[in-house]
């Protein structure tokens, strides 16, 4: 078994996606073969290190981007009107003038959306 | 009753015994990290997540033939990504910048480590520690060989491990 494979099955292991044959593999890996061991360890630091990134998305951006796609299959006409005046301006405007504008311009359009959907 | 055909498809067309308002709310959290993770700032992040979906939504009937639901929406946010990327024309630089601008406290090493890596490297170990993706997933995603991101992942391994160890010691 090269080292690439044991870094698989563990971190399958730790997943929990393997079959129970394969897991009986593991099982084995463990009690016979120091290298396994140390490969398993390292994937379940890695693990570790990884799952502060396994974040969900703010309840309010998840509502606001489902209310804009709505809003794009009900009205395609007017989000690509949107669009070119969000590029213009974004081109035009200064940087500092853009970072004002842009978050005011989300509070019209949830606005918006929220008197439409009444 | 809604009478706009458009809407009533929105809302009743079913693809894989889901609607389109099902496989939003199952896939947001998974796109919107992935994004979150290549782009770093929210806004960017809330304006490629509205693409990605709405191009799920006009893609919808493809869903039935891919084997991975998960994994066929992050390719499409993946190329939104990429289309954006080319957009602002940003370069990699601005990009690890961007990226660790503002990460979490609790993000923070991990932002470290992951930095030493290149983007493809980054993006592959996120996919199979955060996303539990395969290497055929992954593969899939980002357009290259399985064989590729399997030499990739153990290259970034290895530079993790060094960089682990250094820091217990």
């Amino acid at each position: 078994m090269t080292r690439q494979e044991m870094y698989e099955l563990a971190l399958a292991y730790l997943q929990k996606r393997l079959t129970t044959e394969e897991k009986a593999k593991v099982f084995r890996l463990i009690e016979e073969n120091a290298e396994f061991f140390q490969v398993l360890a390292f994937e379940a630091t890695l693990l570790r290190r990884f799952a502060p990134l396994k974040t969900a998305a703010p309840a309010g951006l998840r509502e606001r981007v489902q209310e804009r796609i709505t809003a794009a299959v009900q009205n395609p006409g007017k989000v690509i009107a949107g669009q070119v005046i969000h590029y213009i301006l974004k081109g035009t405007l200064p940087q500092i003038a853009w970072a004002v504008y842009q978050p005011w311009q989300r509070r019209i359009c949830a606005y918006e959306q929220q008197c439409d959907s009444r | 009753m809604n009478r706009n055909p458009k809407i009533r498809d929105y809302i009743s067309e079913r693809v894989e015994g889901m609607s389109f308002e099902e496989i939003y709310s199952k896939y947001v959290d998974a796109v919107y990290r992935f994004l979150k993770f290549k782009l770093g700032d929210e806004h960017l992040v809330e304006d490629v997540l509205q693409e990605t979906f709405l191009a799920v939504y006009e893609n919808l009937q493809k869903m039935k033939e891919v084997s991975s639901h998960k994994a066929w929406i992050l390719t499409i946010a993946h190329h939104k990504f990429v289309d954006h990327l080319r957009k602002k024309r940003l370069v990699e630089v601005e990009l690890s910048e961007g990226m660790e601008a503002d990460p979490a406290p609790d993000c923070l090493f991990i932002h470290q480590l992951l930095g030493q890596l290149d983007e493809t490297a980054r993006t592959i170990l996120y996919g199979l520690y955060v996303e539990q993706l395969t290497c055929s997933e992954l593969a899939e995603i980002l357009g290259i060989p399985v064989g590729t991101v399997k030499s990739k992942a153990h290259a970034a391994r290895s530079i993790l491990q060094n960089k682990l160890r250094e820091e217990s010691v």
